[in-house]
């Protein structure tokens, strides 16, 4: 029996500053290979969204003229996107998304954005730039690391801190303080994590794969894949980890 | 005298020797480092300018500066126009032709020279210090070619300096701008400004107008830099450079002053351009081995600057025929009979998409390639950039790809998810990589490296004797 996902690509021609796009190319390519049937749709500003037809939803980070053309459009899509989050469709928000999903962002000058509230979060801009390597401890793969990079200067907090879904080893996460990492909502994932996230992190994708063919009553263990490129590429990225970034452990 | 006059002389007096001692010290400092025969393009300004904190403003003050900036091609451009002002008889000249473009390479530039019979210079700047360099030298042209998403590590956003060069436009002091109008960002900052030229592409032969206006998904900028809202392109020449208009208010491509019209794309052979007045006259007529479309702007800019400081039209036309290149930015190096190495400095996801377009066209036999990434602080430390690098464009063109440098892991990683796997090989360094290409008998083997990357490159090609200079163009 041939199963498919459909993934609801936001906004890629905008939220487009940070090579986000590994994470869909990883989706893709590891769907592709299990002979599972990928659909991508891209949906942009202006576009209609219906709830019910994405079992997945994919948006990156992008710089801030173009995240607030995409704010003010999200409003109109919050329905659909807050309705088919809670009804369980999977969702990785990385950085400029993540902060959107959010409740608001309030940038240098005060100026406060809201965002669609999937996630309870607000975020500020900070005075300084947090970035580098981020290497995180997590219960949502089998090793319990991830590692990727950073880059922002919003600093992101949790209303509930038991939501994070990572803890900062190496870095600055949410927001450098409470070394609390991304957000998870049922099935749905905010971070800071480029790099790009999912192709350096091939367990998490799969998580992500098979969360979301749960949703549609197939319970699979997906076949695992070679992937011994990406284990080095994990190795040589622990390697650039520099020294006045970590954190001394308590 | 008077005791205020006195000390005003005194005054005088300090701040002169300040900059004579600053001056004399980063020359040595020059002397040493050449002697060691290291390279001098950036400590000796650095010497210079720790002594001397005004080093640069007093040296402003005595000579005809002009600056170019931009993202990509500020290198290729600041020396081709170095090339032609000193072929126009500057012999003179002062410029930081091996790219050390900020404040302190800029220095260095300035202490390699005596300044004695200098009047001119020219200087590449580096984007995040323009406002510095153009408040402490006061040029009196700026040449600017593009903003692109680069290094993003280093600059945060791009909107940020987009922000920073309007204090630019909005200062008092009297300074002539060259943009480019096909960058939304630059015809939105020179809109206003009274002393701003605008260059740009009026037509591409092959190309129907209006046939491709559809942004590549690597465009940094769509959103109007006036109302915040979608750009609308008639025309897409590459990334978002291109004829626009803003879909919520009356921003578009400013009018140009020098249109680039008949531009013929000859693939790794270079390009031919005209370029003509608003009323039609034709004022350059431009063939460059320089290859695609970027390099199509970095000569007309360059050309342009040359025609308005009183340069010749044959003159220009002539040096611009035989400029083949800067070191490292695509550079063809001989290293056998029949055997070739191309050279191309990657940066970012714009100029790599570009060079992959060229290679795609211009070659008929298989390729072989390296793709050698650094992480360095030189380099840009975030390389998520590479997955915005649509590799998968050169799958029927590539036979082997070796991925190399700091970050050869991802580099492979990256050409796996881009179904390129079955071709790639991995090593750990770019020495190893270099003995591997010469015991090969590929004709020719394209090198795509990141800054410190190719710097080494370089340096062992230098110390095989397969290539003379460090940097074709040392000031």
């Amino acid at each position: 029996m041939k199963y498919g996902l459909t993934i609801g690509y936001l906004y890629q021609e905008l939220m487009n500053t940070y090579g986000d796009h590994g994470n869909m190319l990883a989706l893709k390519r590891r769907l592709n290979q299990r002979s599972i049937d990928v659909v991508v749709k891209c949906i942009s500003i202006g576009d209609q969204l219906k709830p019910g037809i994405c079992d997945m939803y994919l948006i990156g980070g992008g710089q801030n003229n173009a995240q607030a053309a995409v704010a003010r459009d999200l409003v109109r899509k919050a329905d659909t996107i807050t309705t088919d989050i809670e009804n369980g469709v999977v969702c990785l928000a990385v950085c400029g998304g993540y902060q959107l999903f959010g409740k608001s962002y309030t940038d240098g000058g005060g100026r406060e954005i809201a965002g669609i509230g999937v996630f309870s979060v607000s975020t500020k801009a900070g005075p300084k730039r947090m970035v580098g390597p981020l290497l995180i401890a997590t219960d949502l793969v089998p090793s319990g690391r991830m590692i990727g990079f950073e880059n922002h200067s919003g600093q992101t907090i949790l209303e509930d801190p038991d939501s994070a879904f990572g803890r900062v080893i190496h870095g600055f996460g949410n927001n450098g303080q409470d070394r609390s990492e991304g957000i998870r909502y049922k099935n749905a994932f905010g971070t800071y994590l480029h790099g790009s996230l999912l192709p350096n992190n091939p367990a998490f994708a799969d998580y992500l794969i098979e969360l979301a063919l749960k949703r549609q009553g197939i319970n699979i263990q997906l076949p695992p894949l070679d992937d011994t490129v990406e284990k080095s590429a994990f190795t040589e990225m622990l390697g650039r980890l520099k020294t006045k970034y970590v954190y001394t452990p308590n | 005298m008077s005791d205020s006059n006195m000390s005003l002389l005194n005054e005088n007096k300090l701040r002169e020797a300040k900059f004579w001692l600053a001056n004399k010290s980063g020359r040595m400092a020059w002397y040493i480092l050449r002697l060691l025969g290291r390279n001098a393009t950036t400590l000796p300004g650095l010497v210079a300018t720790t002594i001397d904190p005004h080093f640069l403003e007093k040296f402003g003050t005595r000579l005809d500066v002009a600056l170019v900036s931009g993202t990509n091609g500020k290198t290729t451009t600041a020396n081709l126009l170095s090339q032609i002002t000193q072929a126009a008889g500057a012999k003179q000249l002062i410029y930081n032709g091996a790219g050390s473009n900020l404040s302190r390479g800029i220095a260095s530039a300035i202490v390699a020279k005596s300044l004695g019979s200098s009047a001119q210079a020219i200087f590449e700047t580096d984007e995040a210090d323009l406002v510095y360099v153009d408040t402490a030298l006061k040029p009196k042209l700026i040449v600017l070619l593009n903003l692109f998403r680069d290094q993003m590590d280093r600059y945060g956003e791009l909107d940020k300096t987009a922000y920073e060069w309007r204090r630019l436009f909005a200062q008092e002091r009297k300074v002539d701008f060259l943009l480019n109008a096909d960058d939304p960002n630059l015809g939105w900052l020179g809109k206003h400004h009274r002393n701003t030229e605008f260059f740009g592409i009026y037509n591409i032969i092959g190309k129907k107008k209006g046939a491709s206006a559809e942004i590549p998904r690597t465009a940094d900028i769509i959103i109007s830099p006036h109302s915040g809202e979608l750009l609308v392109f008639n025309e897409v020449y590459f990334s978002h450079m291109g004829d626009y208009h803003d879909m919520a208010s009356d921003f578009k491509r400013p009018k140009l002053n020098y249109a680039i019209c008949d531009v013929n794309l000859r693939g790794l052979e270079g390009t031919s351009f005209v370029i003509k007045n608003p009323q039609g006259k034709v004022l350059l007529n431009l063939k460059s081995p320089l290859p695609g479309i970027y390099n199509v702007y970095n000569a007309a800019a360059a050309g342009i600057a040359a025609l308005r400081g009183g340069i010749e039209r044959n003159l220009i036309e002539h040096e611009i025929g035989k400029f083949s290149g800067v070191s490292g930015r695509l550079e063809t190096i001989e290293v056998g009979p029949g055997r070739r190495l191309i050279v191309a400095l990657v940066k970012n996801p714009t100029g790599f998409n570009l060079l992959i377009d060229l290679l795609r066209v211009s070659v008929h036999t298989d390729l072989n390639l390296v793709i050698g990434i650094n992480d360095l602080l030189a380099d840009g430390t975030d390389v998520s950039w590479l997955w915005d690098v649509d590799f998968e464009n050169l799958k029927s063109s590539v036979r082997q790809i070796i991925a190399t440098g700091t970050r050869g892991q991802q580099v492979a990683l990256r050409l796996k998810y881009s179904g390129l796997a079955q071709t790639v090989t991995i090593l750990p360094n770019v020495a190893e990589t270099l003995e591997k290409i010469l015991n090969d008998t590929a004709q020719m083997t394209v090198c795509c490296l990141s800054y410190t990357a190719m710097v080494q490159f370089r340096s062992l090609l230098l110390q095989r004797r397969i290539i003379q200079h460090p940097s074709r163009s040392q000031p």
